[in-house]
């Protein structure tokens, strides 16, 4: 086995993405960093979005660099002061304190968590696979998606291929006036490019619209409004009137059970051929059970005792982070993917 | 100047590549000039002299509580003026407010009333922009209050303003409940040559509530408001040559009893003694007898050459039938100066409140627990005023229901666990454990030096700075979880190629 169902890697993912949004704690956060990293390692990474990676983890630690010195120069509030700066300075005067560069560590270890678990994500399903798990409904949607997805690397290939015949013929980077000559003979290799893949993939039928009986779409377009209509109303409600929180939940329930019922009766009228179909294997249905156990843990504590996952460092709170054994224990469990694919691994000799 | 640009192109071998090098490094200096620049301009501009006030300036502030309850009180501003949120944390009241990443804070909660943050959301009672809420005002010049219109961190207070807060009912970011006015002059009372603090009348509408032991609580400023006495004599500045000493013949004695406070000060410049209700130069070495009718702590704050420090003591006064205290109660000098002397050696100028060595000390001190209990009245300085009254009276003290904590039970550890843990809310459960422990706090009650506030780290909520033994284990449990997972990072590594 080499990696999972794509469904199997989506609960993970939700799990996952579910911990880094539901807590600023830099001692969970590190955890599901380095079990996010385990699932990373037990992929194939000979492909090359498994390679991009490395470009997550650099971006994730820029996030960090500006969320706590912005953090910490804009929040004077704490009793550790690391140092002064004049009063006088317009935003940024005054006590730079710990307890601000702690809690903008907590927020940039939540961005960077959230981007390497969806960098993994991207590393085990690639595109392809991502086309196929696309509801019937965003058929052509995930088409185009797929295609400018795809697209980006061709881009940056055509640009690496300009710069270097500029360079033959001396023409010399010298500030934003000389991007103009890469910028447009990358645009139209850009369209030609696109213009081309289209005519062939007119000619093997992509994009051809059924034709739906008379008043079904404009029923299928009324329905998803008034669905979101009542999302809007729902949500809105919840956040406004808190005494009315339970009608609020209960219309935002009612608008997504809607908006599926109409999904899936679109759905139903793209026909879909499948070849080479996924097999559910039992794997999968361990690494589903494993990150729904994961993801209800963490929901009935964010419920129940929402306290467990906060992270407040200002006083009249203290500084040292808060660190419940279970919910840590819950977080390195999101390191299964890894731990599943590397003992289902038969040990290949070295030469390979 | 063409011969040698000639000349230089010919060892190079290319002729005009170096004219245009040549304008291209200009043109690369005067780009990255710009920022530098602006960066000069502002700090030029930062360098201006500022307007010093001479005795600091001070502000005057009015919090109105939801029962009613009105507290004034006069905050030293320290020589440069504070943001509203700033001043409201020097009253000395348990303040929780929400920060927002430096766009903004909005109060949340001051000693009880309000929403606990960040476990509730900050504006918790509100139905759209209906709201019952903590209204921020300021004192207008026709003595009429004037809903602000910058939030508590945008607001720059001025020496001689007044402000005021007030939880009630009112449409957020335009109207709320009005404290009553008290004008600056009102609130901060021009001083005596004895240097008697601000307020020292009770406020207007104070709802005695009775108990059994306490002597009603005068309304003290807790902030160290003014200071013109000179102190009667200064030691010779011996640069460097800083020595503290303060120490008392008994640290707890029996209603009625009197005790002896020794001090020894030498290597400072100006030396203050503060009794809980006035405070006054002395000498450096000096003794004073006290005879307080219940708990009271008492501080020695010493300014030298390198900037402020504090030294406090507490006295404990137990009835004469009941168990005797045990040792953790009494907070030493050395124990809670920690955590002041930190704040005044990072910003020498300040003068940190006595509120909030104040705070520490009731941090130290293991059976008080922070929030104010029921018993007495609210517009007290809330730690000293909750000390005292838990010294006399261990098993009937009840915290505020609403802020979650359990009622004391001396010697045992009524906290559920899932209570100590919570970093949130204060939890007399450590405290209860400190009580089991008194052997340990002996000890380093008989230390010396500038020993940080890990004495209370028995206490982990009231000691902000400090972990205890129970958060050690934890974290014990994380580093085995972390190193579990490198080593199955390491697994996973071995058994898969590439």
């Amino acid at each position: 086995m080499s990696t999972f169902h794509p469904f199997a890697w989506l609960a993970w993912l939700a799990a996952a993405a579910l911990a880094a949004l539901l807590t600023r704690n830099p001692l969970y956060l590190l955890l599901l960093l380095l079990a996010t990293g385990v699932a990373y390692l037990g992929l194939d990474r000979r492909s090359p979005t498994a390679r991009s990676w490395g470009a997550f983890v650099r971006l994730g630690a820029l996030l960090l660099l500006i969320t706590i010195p912005w953090n910490a120069l804009n929040v004077h509030v704490g009793d550790i002061v690391l140092f002064r700066l004049p009063q006088s300075w317009p935003l940024i005067g005054g006590p730079i304190t710990l307890e601000a560069a702690l809690f903008g560590l907590g927020s940039g270890l939540s961005l960077l968590v959230i981007l390497l678990v969806f960098a993994t994500f991207s590393s085990a399903v690639d595109q392809a696979r991502l086309l196929r798990m696309t509801p019937a409904f965003l058929q052509a949607a995930g088409v185009t998606v797929g295609i400018a997805v795809t697209f980006v690397p061709q881009m940056v290939l055509a640009s690496r291929d300009i710069r270097e015949a500029q360079r033959i013929r001396g023409h010399r980077f010298r500030g934003l006036r000389s991007l103009l000559p890469l910028f447009m003979p990358l645009l139209t290799t850009g369209l030609e490019r696109a213009i081309s893949l289209a005519e062939s993939m007119e000619a093997r039928g992509f994009g051809a619209q059924q034709a739906l009986p008379a008043g079904r779409s404009t029923r299928y377009q009324a329905g998803t409004v008034l669905a979101l209509l009542l999302l809007a109303a729902g949500a809105f409600s919840y956040a406004y009137f808190p005494a009315y929180r339970l009608i609020g939940g209960g219309l935002m329930a009612a608008s997504a059970v809607g908006l599926i019922v109409i999904f899936r009766a679109q759905g139903r009228g793209v026909a879909r051929t499948r070849y080479r179909r996924w097999h559910w294997e039992r794997w999968d249905t361990i690494l589903v059970a494993c990150s729904g156990i994961v993801a209800l843990a963490l929901l009935a504590t964010r419920i129940i005792w929402p306290e467990a996952l906060i992270y407040y460092p200002y006083p009249p709170y203290g500084v040292w982070p808060e660190f419940h054994p279970l919910l840590g224990l819950a977080l390195a469990l999101l390191a299964l993917p890894g731990l599943l694919l590397a003992s289902s691994q038969r040990r290949r000799p070295q030469a390979a | 100047m063409r011969e040698r640009q000639r000349g230089r192109s010919s060892r190079t071998g290319t002729s005009s590549l170096s004219v245009v090098r040549g304008r291209d490094r200009s043109r690369f200096w005067v780009a990255r000039a710009w920022p530098v620049l602006m960066l000069a301009v502002l700090l030029l501009t930062s360098l201006a002299p500022q307007p010093v006030l001479a005795d600091g300036g001070r502000a005057g502030l009015v919090i109105q509580f939801a029962d009613g309850d009105v507290w004034k009180g006069c905050v030293d501003l320290g020589g440069d003026s504070l943001t509203g949120a700033e001043v409201l944390q020097r009253s000395g009241f348990r303040v929780l407010a929400d920060y927002g990443f430096g766009l903004g804070t909005a109060v949340c909660k001051i000693d009880g009333d309000g929403c606990d943050f960040p476990a509730q959301e900050c504006f918790c009672q509100c139905q759209g922009v209906e709201c019952r809420y903590w209204a921020y005002y300021h004192l207008g010049p026709d003595n009429t209050w004037q809903y602000s219109q910058m939030g508590a961190s945008g607001y720059q207070v001025r020496a001689g303003a007044v402000e005021g807060w007030s939880w009630g009912p009112g449409v957020y970011g335009s109207s709320g409940v009005v404290p009553p006015v008290f004008t600056f002059e009102q609130i901060c009372a021009s001083p005596t040559p004895t240097a008697v603090p601000a307020t020292n009348t009770p406020t207007a509408t104070v709802v005695p509530t009775a108990t059994p032991t306490a002597t009603p609580w005068p309304t003290v400023t807790p902030t160290t408001v003014l200071l013109t006495a000179t102190p009667t004599a200064t030691n010779a500045l011996q640069a460097g040559d800083l020595r503290i000493s303060l120490e008392a013949q008994a640290k707890t004695i029996a209603r009625g009893e009197c005790t002896t406070l020794r001090w020894d000060v030498t290597g400072a410049e100006a030396i203050y003694w503060y009794d809980g209700t006035e405070e006054r130069g002395v000498t450096g070495q000096e003794e004073r007898q006290v005879c307080p009718p219940t708990s009271q702590a008492y501080t020695l704050r010493v300014q030298h050459a390198g900037g402020e420090e504090l030294r406090q003591i507490s006295i404990a006064v137990v009835q004469a039938t009941n168990t005797p205290q045990p040792s953790g109660a009494p907070v030493t000098s050395e124990e809670s100066a920690g955590r002041p002397d930190k704040q005044a050696v990072a910003v020498p100028p300040a003068t940190p409140s006595p509120a909030s060595m104040v705070a520490a000390a009731s941090a130290a001190t293991p059976p008080t627990p922070l929030p104010t209990p029921d018993t007495l009245p609210r517009p007290t300085v809330p730690a000293v005023a909750a000390e005292g009254v838990a010294a006399n009276s261990l098993a009937t003290v009840t915290p505020r229901p609403d802020l979650g904590a359990t009622p004391l039970d001396p010697g045992a550890e009524t906290a559920p666990s899932t209570s100590v843990e919570e970093a949130a809310l204060p939890t007399p459960g450590p405290q209860a454990l400190a009580l089991a422990r008194p052997a340990e706090d002996q000890t380093r009650s008989e230390s010396d030096g500038q020993r940080q506030v890990q004495a209370a780290s028995t206490a982990p909520n009231t000691a902000r700075g400090s972990v205890d033994e129970a958060l050690l284990l934890r974290y014990g449990a994380f580093a085995f979880l972390a190193a579990l997972l490198c080593l199955a990072a390491t697994f996973v590594l071995r058994r898969r190629v590439a």
